[in-house]
């Protein structure tokens, strides 16, 4: 087993790599950009080394520095988490060659499932589905525009290179489609250094369904059942549950199966996701396979009892899987919320600032993953999430009320957070019956505002007393000190009083 | 003691009394509230109103660019909110939003990735004017109406604050 690895992430997910890092008895290394110097993952780590500016490009997408830390203070693998450089060959091949190891699958599997015009090829031989669409690396804007008469509208104009919802445009019309293939070029240049596009049929109604797969380097290959990820918005999920509402057991069987072919296909090793789009028929198309951890990876270990990094870290070091797909059920049903720094009322659009204070649920049947806590940022450079929310209950019902009261429970004082939002959401009957597509939030919620109601009394009073408390403590109290403790309130010899 | 807020252009004003048994009273308006603090500490507040549990949270801080003082309440029971009102002034009076039609304000911190316009053009509602751009995602800044650009206070490559503004659009007559 590793005796120190590389922590190459920030975030939520870099925290929750080095705990698992650490209840392995592994040391760990955190990286940071100028933007983190004090940020939740660098306090976690044993270390924390500073490799550039704020810009991605210039920090957490430097492999070259990524490598240079880790072989200068001792590391003899890197874990690139999710994002940044979890999908990306060259870093693979990179790491590999300085004699490293990267915790993740092969280059050879990433580079060919990264290319999702490439993947859509293999998964045709390998007998697994997959949406009508168009693909060409020389086509004009004439082809595409031909192309799409063909696959009809509506249709999606996707990065070739892309994830996490970015460069992808739905276009309904076809005045439209020559706007959205070069705003889509644009954004996936951006985000990934890579124009290429493709088109795919706009599945309506569809729900995204994807399966968690695990493989060894000695020819295991398992999967860990499905999780549903249909509420999204612009293109991000935003909820995940598992199982899914909507799958018979046969289909949620004949998808693992399709998905362990699909890793098969491309001789996979170490975690992956394989996503499908499910349309009301529940006929399923490969989508993309996810060549890394995914962000709601929790529900699934929630649901199976397995840890998915500790996993990963024993595969990358050569061990066999120490569970058969013979163990694993899904025993109760678990549901994730992503917890986001954004005004739902407003477009979602990013807010940023200080966190003043967090105060994270807790109980049975309750996980909080958290990359931000009180006193730290949200800052313009990277993605808004301030944590995942998930909980495990007996049955769907249940997690649903356990993730109200949970939500219910979170308080995050300082910015404009969807919390309100994502009750409203697993609230909503579509939602509590199960029936949400991908479309649910546009259909249901696009004019969602706070809920309207006048400023009560309480909260005034909340809000005075706490400014009293405050302005007891700046001024340290008229007897300040007099216990010992100069900045507590309570050390004062008045009439103010507490706990009658 | 006296304590003002303001939420949505409203204001309100809270007077809280000591009391010879430790207690509080609250007046609001011509309301009356009796306050016992079961436990309390910096941020966190076990009160009970008029024999009512509240739970709450509090924090306060002062914008740097605005200089308001704002504070942020979270409420934790069965219709558990959180709230955000300011201590008014008369700077954060004369800066309320709603200033003059067709100033553009960016909606959400950013950088310029592009000005697609320059000033003195004539645009028409909807209009793509600029694209910000913030966590790898792109927002079309559009006009909200037609009219000239009497001002551009954008710059390609610039970083901006949300709430600055952006560029302002002089209608033409008709």
């Amino acid at each position: 087993m590793f005796k120190k690895i590389l922590i190459a992430n920030r975030g939520e997910i870099a925290a929750r790599m080095i705990r698992a890092c650490h209840e392995l008895g592994i040391e760990t290394v955190a990286v940071f950009s100028e933007a983190d110097s004090d940020a939740l993952h660098t306090r976690l780590a044993d270390e924390a080394h500073l490799i550039g500016p704020a810009t991605p490009g210039e920090s957490y997408l430097r492999g070259d520095k990524l490598v240079e830390v880790a072989q200068r203070t001792g590391c003899e693998a890197i874990h690139p988490g999710y994002g940044f450089l979890s999908e990306a060959p060259a870093f693979a091949r990179m790491v590999r060659d300085a004699g490293l190891v990267f915790i993740g699958p092969p280059a050879e599997a990433i580079e060919k499932m990264g290319v999702k015009t490439e993947a859509r090829a293999i998964m045709v031989a390998a007998g697994v589905p997959i949406v009508p669409g168009f693909q060409s690396s020389t086509a004009t804007l004439d082809d595409f525009a031909r192309e799409a008469d063909n696959i009809g509208y509506p249709l999606m104009v996707k990065a070739a290179g892309g994830g996490g919802g970015k460069g992808i445009r739905i276009v309904h019309q076809p005045e439209r489609l020559t706007e959205a293939i070069e705003s889509a070029r644009r954004e996936a240049l951006h985000a990934f250094n890579d124009p290429m596009i493709f088109l795919e049929k706009y599945i309506a109604d569809g729900r995204h369904i994807e399966v968690q797969i695990l493989a060894d380097m000695h020819g295991n290959v398992i999967h860990l059942f499905e999780r549903e990820c249909s509420i999204q918005r612009r293109h991000q999920k935003i909820i995940e549950e598992t199982p899914s509402p909507f799958l018979s057991d046969d289909v949620r069987l004949q998808m693992g199966e399709a998905a362990v072919n699909a890793a098969r296909a491309v001789n996979y090793v170490n975690a992956g996701t394989v996503e499908f789009i499910v349309d009301n028929q529940m006929n399923f198309y490969f989508l993309e396979m996810n060549t890394r951890l995914q962000v709601e990876h929790p529900i699934t270990e929630m649901v199976t009892g397995t840890d998915l990094v500790n996993a990963q870290i024993r595969v990358a070091a050569g061990q066999p899987l120490h569970f058969s797909q013979d163990d694993l059920c899904q025993r109760g049903h678990a549901i994730e919320c992503r917890v986001y720094a954004e005004d739902p009322g407003n477009h979602f659009l990013p807010a940023t600032g200080p966190v003043l204070r967090t105060v994270e649920p807790a109980g049975p049947g309750i996980r909080v993953d958290a990359g931000v806590v009180s006193g730290d940022q949200v800052t313009i450079h990277y993605d808004p999430m301030i944590a995942k929310l998930i909980v495990l209950a007996d049955n769907r019902a249940d997690a649903i009320r356990k993730m109200d009261w949970a939500l219910a429970q979170y308080v995050i004082l300082g910015l404009t957070t969807n919390l309100q939002f994502l009750r409203d959401v697993i609230q909503h009957p579509v939602f509590v019956v199960g029936e949400a597509t991908t479309h649910f939030v546009d259909d249901y919620l696009s004019e969602w505002e706070p809920p309207e109601t006048s400023l009560s009394d309480h909260v005034l009073i909340a809000a005075a007393i706490g400014e009293m408390l405050k302005q007891q403590i700046a001024m340290g109290g008229r007897n300040g000190g007099c216990n010992g403790d100069q900045y507590s309130p309570w050390a004062r010899t008045d009439r103010f009083r507490m706990g009658q | 003691m006296e304590y003002r807020y303001r939420e949505n252009e409203t204001d309100y004003n809270v007077r809280l009394e000591t009391n010879d048994d430790g207690t509080f009273s609250a007046y609001i308006g011509d309301r009356h509230y009796e306050i016992r603090l079961q436990r309390a500490q910096p941020g966190q507040l076990n009160l009970w109103i008029d024999g009512r549990r509240l739970h709450a949270y509090t924090a306060s801080m002062k914008s740097d660019i605005t200089g308001v003082l704002h504070h942020y309440i979270a409420l934790v029971d069965r219709e558990a909110r959180h709230y955000e009102l300011v201590t008014p002034t008369s700077t954060a009076r004369s800066q309320r939003p709603g200033a003059a039609s067709g100033t553009l304000k960016a909606q959400m911190p950013g950088q310029v990735m592009d000005v697609l316009v320059a000033e003195g053009d004539t645009v028409e509602q909807g209009q793509t004017l600029m694209i910000l751009e913030a966590m790898k995602m792109e927002i079309r800044v559009t006009a909200p109406t037609a009219g000239q650009i009497s001002s551009l206070n954008a710059r390609k490559g610039h970083t901006v604050e949300r709430g600055q503004q952006l560029a302002t659009i002089t209608p033409l007559p008709e």
